[in-house]
């Protein structure tokens, strides 16, 4: 069940499906590695309760009307009759039912039958197994076979045998009949003949739209019946009559008309797409489609650059940067990122009932493009170039009317097409979620990062398939802390109504057992269908039992996946606006095909009363973030990552930037990116000046590191030579006992040494020692098993990466090699992450911080800084997290790290300028507007060259606002060690995870690869993961010694 | 994006533009093209030599190289007095060296340039005798530079189509003439600023998306 489960969710459709669009991109050679892309939030899965109805389809393999008619069937003729009569009409779903049955659920079935004991239970159970992939079990043996037919002859002839039970029994058993079910005519073939006139009501639905299920519910009645599917047909002339009466009909008729020819012409696109990808593959990369499965991005990545040295794919360069590839590749998205990124694009609202909400779907996001950058008159006059005069700052009034008067244009045929559009989406979420939700109604009730989350969460330059499975890392962390925040009440009702449902369930179902002729009672079957769909959709809001309350500690550990995170949530993750707000980015499934229905509707009235507003910055935006790369063309110029461009000083690019508040990016997006992108492409060089962030960052990290007083405890790996955690893990049997550090130095109550393990641990997983030594030790494995291969003599000698060197001696090697270190690298960004937005949060502690995640996007909204921000001058003040009895003194000398509290104070004052001019801006907003005709003037002499107003900078910071200074300095002291904690916490879920991957990997690898040397690693890792997954206990023991 | 451009401006007379234009085409096209090839047994070939000739202008005080081939001086003239029917105002003429790549049957050859020489004409108009004698002189000496600044872009190492196989050179050579043989290429002009190409584009990008969606 779970595997099935596993596969079949409608997101990793999307994965695959994005993996096809993906590899329609610009460049033409993107694919995903499929490792990275196999990742999937799993969906909740429902085993203790599920209806019948639901497992019946799962048993069958099939789609649920065909159960649903086998059903039917049997209801209304005698047991033994059914049994026949199912399999003649049905033999499709009986081959596929027999091709996946494996051995033992044969052997229980029988069992089960002989005792005479049927119940739902054990059947379900049956089924449950059945469900299990066997691969290799697919033909039964001809004993069992016999056996099996044997027990069923018996069973059939036990008078008094209940109905339902045959109906199941039967599922499981039809197989057998195939050939003895010939004969038997179905008696009561003029009772079904009844349904036929009350069917043609639906058959007006079948006429219209006959690819759609709807009407299996008339298709079922004829098929038991023997009436063949086209004997239930009206005849043409009068279904084309009744169709040529009904306008709405054909308006539905040729939308659905056009919308299957669009996916046939789409499917042979992607089909020639693919064909011309492959041959780039074989012909260009020299990869074979066998060994693409296992190649990584980066391997592929590798290649390119390789063959651009060959060939010149570039005619420009000669040698083509990993940069290169991905502005090429995602240059689009990185506009979209930035735009989101400043607020630029109108996705979030205030619309009066519901508060603050986002609205962006895939709708809104294709006009957004065709509007930008291709569609009739767009900037960009083709795939990479902005058109010239919107590079020049001359007439951007004019240029800006045109925009303004165009989006106003596509706004109009938006609503005009409205209705087309509208009947088109509503089509295709029947289409493609209907089954979906039959089968899983716990899909409705999942939830999903949202197309806005996937903005604002991806970094510039990010693959599709990198941000997905970092999102999807971070899904079950996600899904748990938005399960923290049942409402009590809901639950009550939900419990209530759960059990109400579930006893008129049980009734019926008891009911079934006693006479299967009750399923033949109309509407029966359905509502027990619904039944089970409410009690699902009942139990998600009944909070799980053994689950804790711990939002922050979620929170942190959703960071270390998602990297972004506004300010202001950090200590406030127990609050309902937190969230509220983290909703926005993961939302409910059932939202998010809400949205998507809505959205022709909403569409329209977003592009002509907010984008329209917006179409003079818009103008400028693009005027000046845009630069030419020679080779690449016009990129936006966020996706350089230049910290001395875009830095935000309150992200440790204080000093090294020159950026005004208009140039930054907001929440410290183009240092996260960097660093990102950095540690995902080792073998990018850099410019100069961002290699130096870039070291200093890491050095800043090992310097904390090692600044901690090493002799404070015993255990604490400080003291020992500078291994890193994991490369203990990975490489030295001999260290065992220092995996235990963390926890037995927490639970020793020594308040420095929680400090010391958490920097330690940062330290471990910082690229300076790690990278190396992780490395090394992977190359000393290599040795160890006898492989002295070339990529361990890569590794060990100028420390090339093994992600991009391609495997010398065996291909498995370094396929587990480059998918070991990409995991290491993204649990090196994770651990970056976290310290950033640690460093920055004591940055920028005590002031007014920016609040990015309310910076106001619609002018009409600028009022709205949510009231608990305002009203709360002294912010960290609630930075104590609630669920912990935390003291407020430790005396912990150490606990700052000297170079945060340094550059905080430096910082201090721009800091303040900057959040001051920030507030200003933000108040200055509807003054402007609000001038009406005269606001323009007003605006475009506030705002010069389109820039943002640098005055803002100049204000004096107002004496209110430096209340920081008179903090208590004990309360940094106290959030540094949690935070420290905090961030050793999250360091061993990774070592956790880590493990755990590396496990299921490695099951995976050693069933194809008989001969493995990293056998002894992996066994080393379970034992230590094993280790490691006791829960940590008190986080805050150390400050009860204290 | 994939490809050099380089953009030439001149400010001629009207009856100027069919010179200068010849001028300046003749003379990208003297150094974007070998002699014949003549293959020879196991893929060895020799290329033929390329005559040369010089040109005077009449109504430029100008002279310029130009291969002496009479085939490929008449396709040029002839797209050039197809540019040349315009009136006066402004115009381009672009000279585009391309690669072709062979497709499948249903397919139509694809064309991927490397290089795009743009030359935009300022057409004015003079009144006296005076001035057109010294627009004579001034022309002469602007495209003068012109064709400096041609040698030197054509000098630089820059990337040129590999040098193909006996079964591949219709890809990159221009092999229908009979004494010289350029890479491939092809002239368009525009008289003034027309949205004709962004149109199509716009609808190939409509459609692709649409699929893509």
């Amino acid at each position: 069940m779970h595997a099935q489960t596993y596969n079949s969710p409608a997101s990793y459709r999307t994965i695959t499906s994005s993996a096809i669009f993906t590899s329609l991109l610009p460049f033409g050679v993107y694919r995903l590695g499929v490792h990275d892309g196999g990742r999937v939030a799993d969906l909740p899965l429902c085993t203790q309760h599920i209806p019948r109805s639901r497992l019946l389809p799962h048993l069958i393999g099939s789609p649920v009307p065909t159960v649903r008619k086998l059903l039917l069937s049997l209801d209304s003729v005698p047991a033994a009759q059914a049994v026949t009569d199912a399999t003649h009409c049905l033999a499709v779903p009986k081959m596929k039912l027999s091709s996946r049955e494996p051995k033992e659920n044969e052997n229980k079935t029988v069992t089960t039958y002989k005792e005479k004991s049927p119940s739902i239970h054990s059947f379900q159970a049956d089924t449950e197994e059945a469900e299990e992939p066997n691969a290799g079990n697919v033909e039964s043996t001809p004993e069992l076979e016999r056996t099996h037919r044997a027990a069923m002859e018996q069973w059939a002839q036990l008078p008094g045998e209940t109905e339902a039970d045959v109906t199941m029994a039967h599922f499981d058993t039809e197989y057998q009949r195939l050939e003895a079910s010939y004969s038997d005519s179905p008696p009561g073939e003029e009772n079904l003949l009844m349904h036929v006139p009350e069917g043609a009501k639906f058959f007006l639905a079948n006429c219209v739209d006959y690819d759609i299920l709807f009407a299996n519910k008339f298709v079922n009645h004829t098929d038991s019946s023997k009436v063949t599917l086209p004997d239930a047909f009206l005849p043409v002339d009068v279904c084309s009559a009744r169709i040529r009466d009904n306008a709405f009909v054909i308006f539905v008729l040729i939308i659905s008309g056009v919308f299957w020819l669009h996916r046939l012409v789409k499917f042979i696109y992607n089909v020639c797409c693919y064909w011309e990808i492959r041959s780039f593959y074989i012909n260009a990369l020299k990869m074979t489609m066998s060994e693409l499965p296992y190649a990584t991005w980066q391997e592929v990545q590798a290649r390119i650059v390789e063959i651009q040295k060959e060939h010149q794919i570039c005619i420009h360069k000669k040698e083509l940067t990993e940069l290169d590839i991905y502005h090429r590749i995602l240059r689009f998205k990185n506009y979209m990122v930035a735009m989101v990124n400043k607020s630029l694009l109108p996705v979030r609202f205030r619309p009066p009932i519901l508060g603050d909400c986002v609205f962006y779907t895939r709708g809104l996001k294709y006009n957004f493009e065709l509007i930008f950058f291709w569609g009739p008159g767009s900037l960009f006059e083709n795939e990479w170039s902005l058109k010239p005069e919107y590079k020049r700052g001359g007439n951007r009034l004019e240029l800006a009317d045109r925009l303004a008067s165009r989006i106003l244009w596509i706004g109009i045929a938006n609503l005009l097409l409205c209705p087309v559009i509208l009947v088109w989406q509503i089509l295709y979420a029947f289409f493609s979620y209907t089954e979906v939700i039959k089968r899983e109604p716990g899909s409705l009730g999942a939830r999903c990062w949202s197309l806005y989350g996937r903005c604002y969460l991806r970094h510039f330059n990010e693959l599709d398939h990198e941000l997905m499975s970092r999102l999807s890392k971070g899904y079950k962390a996600a899904s748990k802390y938005m399960n923290c925040f049942l409402s009590p009440l809901l639950t009550v009702v939900a419990k209530n109504v759960a059990f109400f449902a579930g006893s008129l369930l049980a009734v019926l179902i008891a009911l079934t057992i006693y006479d299967e002729d009750v399923l033949a009672v109309e509407h029966v079957l359905s509502s027990v269908t619904l039944l089970g769909v409410c009690i699902t959709v009942c139990r998600s809001f009944i909070p799980d039992k053994h689950m804790v309350f711990c939002p922050e500690q979620l929170l942190r550990v959703i960071l270390a996946h998602i990297h972004y995170m506004p300010d202001h949530w950090q200590g406030n993750a127990h609050r309902y606006e937190t969230r509220d707000q983290f909703s926005q980015l993961f939302q409910y499934k059932a939202v998010f095909i809400l949205e998507e229905l809505l959205s022709p509707v909403v569409t329209p009235i977003i592009l002509i009363f907010c984008l329209r507003r917006k179409s003079l910055e818009i103008i400028d935006f693009f005027r000046n973030f845009t630069v030419e790369v020679v080779g690449v063309g016009d990129t936006c110029s966020f996706a350089q990552m230049d910290i001395r461009q875009h830095g935000h000083p309150a992200w440790m690019s204080e000093g090294k930037t020159e950026a005004s508040i208009y140039q930054q990016a907001e929440d410290g997006k183009t240092e996260l990116s960097l660093m990102h992108f950095a540690i995902t492409n080792p073998q990018w060089q850099p410019p100069r000046e961002t290699t130096h962030f870039i070291s200093q960052l890491k050095e800043r990290v090992h310097r904390e590191a090692t600044g901690v007083p090493s002799d404070t405890h015993p255990l604490s790996l400080s003291e020992s030579e500078p291994r890193s955690l994991i490369a203990n893990l990975l490489g030295g049997p001999s260290t065992l006992a220092s995996v235990h550090f963390g926890r037995d130095s927490s639970l020793a109550n020594h308040a420095a040494a929680g400090m010391s393990d958490g920097a330690s641990a940062l330290r471990s997983l910082s690229p300076i020692s790690s990278s190396l030594h992780l490395r090394g030790s992977l190359s000393a494995a290599h040795r160890a098993a006898g492989h002295t291969s070339v990529m361990s003599k890569a590794l060990a000698g100028s420390g090339t990466d093994a992600r991009t060197v391609s495997s010398g001696s065996s291909a498995w090697e370094g396929q587990l090699t480059s998918l070991v270190l990409s995991e290491y690298a993204s649990t090196e960004m994770s651990i970056h992450a976290l310290y950033m937005h640690e460093l920055h949060k004591q940055q920028s502690r005590g002031e007014l911080s920016r609040h990015t995640w309310h910076r106001q996007d619609s002018d009409e909204s600028s009022d709205s800084v949510p009231d608990e921000v305002r009203s709360e001058p002294n912010p960290h003040s609630r930075n104590f997290p609630r669920s912990h009895t935390f003291p407020t003194t430790v005396p912990s000398p150490s606990a700052i790290p000297t170079s945060a509290s340094a550059t905080s104070n430096i910082i201090l004052g721009q800091e303040r300028a900057s959040s001051q001019s920030s507030t200003q801006l933000r108040y200055s907003g509807p003054t402007t507007d609000s001038l009406g005709a005269g606001g323009k003037v007003v605006r475009s002499a506030r705002v010069p060259m389109g820039g943002w107003a640098e005055e803002g900078r100049h204000h004096e910071p107002l004496p209110e606002e430096s209340s920081e200074d008179e903090m208590p300095p004990h309360i940094h002291k106290v959030n540094a060690v949690y935070t420290r904690t905090n961030i050793l916490i999250i360091g061993q879920t990774f070592v956790q995870d880590l493990s755990s991957d590396m496990t299921q990997l490695k099951m995976e690898k050693a069933r194809v690869v008989d001969h493995d040397p990293y056998k002894h690693l992996t066994s080393e890792i379970n034992c230590r993961g094993y280790d490691l997954h006791q829960p940590f206990k008190d986080p805050l023991g150390l400050s009860k010694h204290a | 994006m994939n490809c050099r451009s380089e953009v030439l401006e001149v400010t001629v007379e009207a009856r100027q533009v069919e010179e200068a234009m010849l001028a300046l085409l003749h003379t990208i096209l003297l150094h974007r093209s070998t002699g014949k090839f003549h293959y020879k047994k196991e893929g060895t070939y020799s290329i033929g030599t390329v005559g040369t000739l010089d040109i005077d202008c009449d109504f430029i005080d100008f002279s310029f190289v130009r291969v002496s081939s009479e085939e490929l001086d008449r396709v040029i003239r002839k797209a050039d007095a197809l540019s040349n029917s315009g009136s006066d105002g402004m115009g381009q003429i672009s000279l585009e060296f391309y690669q072709k790549k062979k497709s499948r049957w249903p397919f139509s050859d694809e064309c991927i340039p490397w290089e795009v020489w743009s030359i935009k004409v300022n057409v004015v108009n003079l009144a006296t005798e005076q001035e057109r004698q010294i627009c004579r002189e001034k022309v002469g000496e602007k495209l003068g530079e012109k064709v400096i600044n041609v040698v030197e872009v054509i000098n630089r190492h820059e990337y040129l189509p590999k040098m193909p196989t006996q079964s591949e050179v219709d890809n990159v050579f221009d092999t229908s003439l009979k004494d010289v043989q350029p890479y491939l290429y092809k002239i368009t002009f525009q008289i003034t600023d027309s949205l004709g190409t962004s149109v199509s584009t716009t609808m190939r990008r409509l459609i692709k998306d649409t699929l893509a969606l």
